[in-house]
């Protein structure tokens, strides 16, 4: 509980004996269920203080055997109260990654109150405390934080006319997802697939993951009825000429994805949405078949989309603002966390995974084992590894869009072999949902057909730029890099987007803040010194961008003016 | 005893102001006094109340204890035979309402039928509706002789807690079910090794409402919450219902309850669940639902009861013609329904408005009230909603307070927590105690309310039938 910093729900703060008594909340009577509420709170509390005072009430504090025995461990002898500080650093290690010391900190203001009485204690927290808020950890956090609410306000105003109903298009990975987080908003939504199958198993994907909150007793069974009863699955066009909102989720194609919009836009009304669902597809060239290219919008959702906060927003120059408004209202709505950037090659996000990816697999070919690399990344505070998530996400999607970028970006953007990967979905290593990709599923061992493929195309490594610092600066300064020139170039229009977009979109480690913070703590100088070093030996790939640049000859300019403070 | 009643749950009423009485007067301001106009509608057809009867409601577990659910409504049908003298074949259809069904005999209406000698030529169903159920008996026959269809309907309700259903787990329904299927002997077997400790657990029927999985009583708990009724007040609630209910029983008011000879038993004339206590004795009590600071007590909430009752409805043509005396005109009713959770027990903070705006009157033209009394707590609740003009204009769109009953016009022979609540038959009764005050107290209109489960609610006007 300390270390964690894990809410406790009422009825389990009961259960561990942390409060004594509880009170069920209220409906509506003569005032508000809230003003209620909190009166009939209050009122019981008074009389349980009154009856506590009039000693009615006994207090009883009985201990459990189990808390008893730990206090006498505790009690007992000097070496096992060290041993248990131990394990207990020991287990912050491991879980932490050594990458935040407020853990640490709090084992320590622990061990002092027990073992130079709670006046220590409690003093050696209040100045662990002043020193934590002023590390830069805390400042990244902090700054996320901030930055996490702002992206859950539409920025844009309210829609002129509010999402009622919803109409998914495609079964498939995401489509049921994006149904998942809208029926439980109130959303009237259609799901439509081509295929009787497909739309099955799309209800089933949705149903199941509500039955799993009641399984848990998060929601009763009603709840989950009354919601799935805004969930139409069907093969055909009908009610969609009275949907306000329609999100393609379709096969990433683009000349199928214009095919749907023309269906579509056959059936729905003037007032209607157009959203297109796609991680890298250029939303101009889908809008381009478009009637009313300015109620086209991109909304890039995130897999598994229950789960994943982030949504990136996509706008063309055509589309309107107030469709904008609406495509934002529709994700908060969802529950999702937006930022909103410009059409372009793989927008923010995919662009920039996309650099991280092409990098990992050169440093693959040049005989540094998969999991050494994804060690790298995790080292540097990644939860998981690019290779990982690459298998997440799909080999055959990462091939695709890698190919995409190299092919807009030329050789910039260039790093490993492609074909690498290509021969890898040929064999049909496609990545979890296969079984296989650069991890086998199952055993989680790496795949040692991989190694296979990779004799054809080994490289020797460049030993000036191959120390285990360096190599995990190729990875990070090239998406570090490629964030900044999105902002730059305006695909992005803040740092903090940019810092958000990065840390929920693909796991950019939140202990650095985000790619924009980790340039203001680490120091544009150093990252340019570092990245030119890498461009004496690969080229253009390492080549800092101007703003980067500009950062380094102006040593005033900051992505942040100044340090994030707490607003609670 | 104790612990049946810390059982008892269910139902729902209403009921108006306790203390401060703000009449209503917005129309009909004319009508106050005596010369109040009939409620016939040009065009509506005449339906009445010829009488109405119920078996003695006892407390579950008691005298009734071996019978089953349709013995007890027949006891009710052969009652109202005897006190209306109507021909067996004279009735048109027969309607019973009831709540927890026995598996056996599910459409209780007809087996109760058949056994209490009507012909075997009369349809008979049953409808269910938590605790408004014989309302629904009622208003369903109401219906069939408003639509010319009947001309005699009897309606009735029956409710049997001394036995429950109660199941096998569903594992052990599932392994039963398919060792009917099972075709050899290494099939049987292997299904009979199946069964573990756990398939044995049974399965009871839950007092709570499904929807939610809230019992009753807790909702009644937080709904007495709501509304700030305290403990005090609904112990002198209940306590009321107890005292008016003995003073009725020892004058002889309730002249509905029917005799009842039980086989191997002695003859049942009397309800066994009136006991007027005290105050004090009743603040002793420790609360039944919501531990350790709710209000709601066993002895401030309607216990499980077992008990029948029936009407015989008319269409006046009919019942001149057949030379009978009708009690009451059965006139306007409503069914409201609204949130399970918050609002499970407000039905008639709901209906009231609603069927008096129907008819064209004001809280001040009734002159006999009849709401269901599930709990004190739900009764005073529902007062305090319908005084007030925040709740009515913010939850249920009206413009101002329908205002609350006078207390001195207010269940005056007792009510649900002291008479019993059989959860399928307390409407009949509530609708022929209307009929029965009318003519006692000479007053003209009088109306009904209950809740139910599933957060519904029903509300009734009852025209005294002229003198």
């Amino acid at each position: 509980m300390l270390l964690s910093g894990k809410n406790i729900t009422a009825d389990k703060a009961r259960k561990m004996g942390l409060v004594d008594q509880l009170v069920d909340p209220l409906g509506p009577g003569l005032k508000t269920p809230q003003e209620q509420t909190i009166e009939y709170l209050e009122e019981v509390a008074v009389g349980v203080a009154k009856d506590l005072a009039n000693k009615k009430i006994p207090v009883i504090r009985e201990k459990s055997f189990r808390l008893k025995q730990n206090d006498w461990v505790l009690m007992g002898l000097g070496p096992v109260r060290k041993m248990i500080y131990n394990t207990a650093t020991k287990r912050v290690q491991k879980q932490s990654k050594n990458f935040y010391p407020a853990p640490f900190k709090i084992i320590e203001c622990v061990k002092t109150g027990i073992e130079q009485g709670s006046d220590a204690g409690y003093q050696a927290e209040a100045q662990s405390f002043g020193k934590l808020v002023m590390t830069s950890e805390s400042k990244a956090l902090i700054g996320l934080y901030n930055g996490h609410l702002l992206c859950k306000k539409n920025q844009f105003g309210s829609p002129e006319k509010e999402v009622k109903k919803l109409a998914i298009l495609g079964a498939g990975l995401m489509g049921p997802g994006i149904a998942q987080v809208s029926v439980d908003k109130g959303l009237t939504t259609i799901l439509k697939d081509t295929t009787e199958d497909g739309i099955s198993r799309g209800h089933e994907n949705v149903y199941k993951s509500f039955n799993t909150k009641v399984k848990e007793k998060a929601m009763t069974s009603f709840e989950r009825d009354a919601i799935m009863s805004n969930l139409s699955i069907q093969t055909d066009y009908s009610g969609f000429e009275s949907a306000d909102m329609v999100i393609e989720a379709v096969f990433e194609d683009l000349n199928i994805k214009r095919q749907v919009l023309k269906e579509v836009e056959a059936v729905i009304p003037p007032h209607c949405i157009f959203a297109t669902n796609t991680s890298a597809l250029s939303i101009r060239d889908i809008a381009a078949a478009s009637k009313r290219p300015e109620k086209v919008i991109g909304m890039h959702y995130f897999s598994p989309v229950d789960k994943m906060q982030l949504l990136e927003i996509i706008t063309t120059d055509k589309t309107s603002k107030d469709t904008l408004a609406s495509a934002v209202n529709v994700a908060l709505k969802q529950g999702k966390t937006v930022i909103t950037v410009k059409d372009g090659p793989g927008f923010y996000t995919t662009r920039c995974m996309g650099c991280l990816f092409v990098e990992s697999l050169r440093l693959l070919q040049e005989g540094v084992a998969v999991t050494k690399i994804d060690s790298l990344a995790r080292s540097f505070g990644f939860h998981v590894g690019p290779f990982m998530l690459t298998d997440e996400v799909g080999i055959d999607i990462g091939l695709h869009i890698s190919e995409m970028l190299c092919k807009v970006f030329g050789s910039r953007y260039e790093g490993g072999n492609l074909e690498i990967v290509k021969t890898m979905v040929e064999k049909g290593l496609k990545g979890r949902k296969s079984g296989k990709g650069f991890f086998v599923y199952g055993k989680m061992n790496v795949n040692p057909e991989v190694e296979e493929i990779l004799k054809k195309y080994r490289v020797t490594a460049p030993s000036s730029v191959s120390s285990e610092y360096d190599m995990q600066y190729r990875l990070m300064s090239r998406c570090i890099n490629e964030s900044v020139m999105c902002l730059q170039e305006g695909i992005i229009a803040t740092p903090l987007e940019g810092d958000i977009g990065a840390v929920f979109g693909y796991g950019f480690p939140p202990v650095h803040g985000g790619p924009f913070r980790f340039v203001d703590t680490f120091g544009a100088e150093r990252l340019v010194s570092l990245m030119k070093r890498f461009e004496d030996v690969y080229g253009n790939q390492f080549t800092p961008c101007q703003l980067l640049l500009d950062h380094v000859k102006d040593h005033s300019k900051r992505f942040y003016q100044s340090s994030p403070s707490l607003h609670l | 005893m104790a612990s049946m009643l810390l059982n008892s749950i269910r139902s729902g009423s209403v009921s108006p102001s306790w203390a401060v009485r703000f009449a209503f007067f917005k129309y009909f301001l004319s009508v106050q006094t005596k010369s109040k106009k009939t409620l016939a509608r040009p065009g509506v057809k005449n339906v009445v109340l010829v009488d109405g009867v119920r078996t003695p409601f006892l407390m579950s577990g008691t005298t009734y204890a071996d019978l089953m659910p349709h013995d007890l409504a027949r006891a009710a049908l052969q009652g109202l035979l005897k006190r209306t003298g109507i021909p067996k074949d004279a009735v048109d259809y027969i309607v019973y309402g009831t709540v927890i069904q026995e598996v056996k005999t599910s459409n209780v209406a007809r087996e109760a039928a058949l056994g209490a000698g009507f012909s075997d030529k009369i349809p008979a169903h049953t409808v269910t509706m938590a605790c408004i159920s014989s309302n629904q008996a009622m208003t369903s026959g109401v219906g069939l002789i408003a639509a010319g269809q009947c001309d005699a309907v009897v309606a009735g309700g029956v409710e049997f807690m001394s036995d429950v259903p109660i199941r096998h787990s569903r594992k052990m329904r599932k392994t039963m079910l398919s060792l009917n299927k099972a075709k050899t002997l290494g099939q049987r077997l292997s299904l009979i090794g199946s069964i573990r400790l756990a398939h044995l657990s049974p399965e009871l029927p839950a007092v709570a409402e499904f929807s939610t999985a809230e019992t009753m009583g807790h909702s009644a708990d937080r709904l007495a919450a709501a509304f700030g009724v305290s403990r005090a007040e609904q112990d002198e609630f209940a306590l009321r219902s107890h005292m008016l209910a003995k003073k009725a029983e020892d004058e002889g008011l309730l002249q509905d309850v029917v005799s009842f000879k039980v086989p191997g038993r002695d003859i049942v004339s009397k309800d066994n669940g009136i006991r007027p206590s005290s105050m004090a004795q009743m603040s002793k009590l420790k609360p039944a639902f919501i531990k350790p600071h709710g209000t709601v007590t066993a002895a401030n909430s309607s216990f499980l009861t077992d008990g029948a009752s029936a009407v015989l409805l008319m269409s006046e043509e009919k019942a001149l013609a057949m030379g009978y005396k009708p009690k009451a005109y059965l006139r306007d009713f409503v069914y409201v329904s609204q949130d399970p959770k918050d609002q499970l027990l407000l039905g008639p903070t709901y209906a009231t408005p609603k069927v008096l705006e129907r008819a064209g009157l004001s809280m001040s033209d009734i002159d006999v009230f009849e709401f269901h009394e599930a709990f004190a707590g739900q009764i005073l609740a529902n007062l305090k909603a319908m005084d007030s003009d925040w709740f009515a204009q913010t939850y249920m769109g009206r413009k101002s307070k329908v205002g609350s009953p006078a207390m001195e016009k207010f269940n005056l022979w007792g009510g649900s927590l002291s008479l019993g609540h059989p959860f399928g038959a307390t409407g009949c009764r509530l609708a022929t105690t209307v009929a029965h005050r009318l003519q006692k107290e000479g007053g003209q209109y009088g109306l009904v309310a209950a809740c139910a489960a599933g957060g519904q609610g029903h509300a009734m006007l009852i025209e005294a039938y002229p003198q």
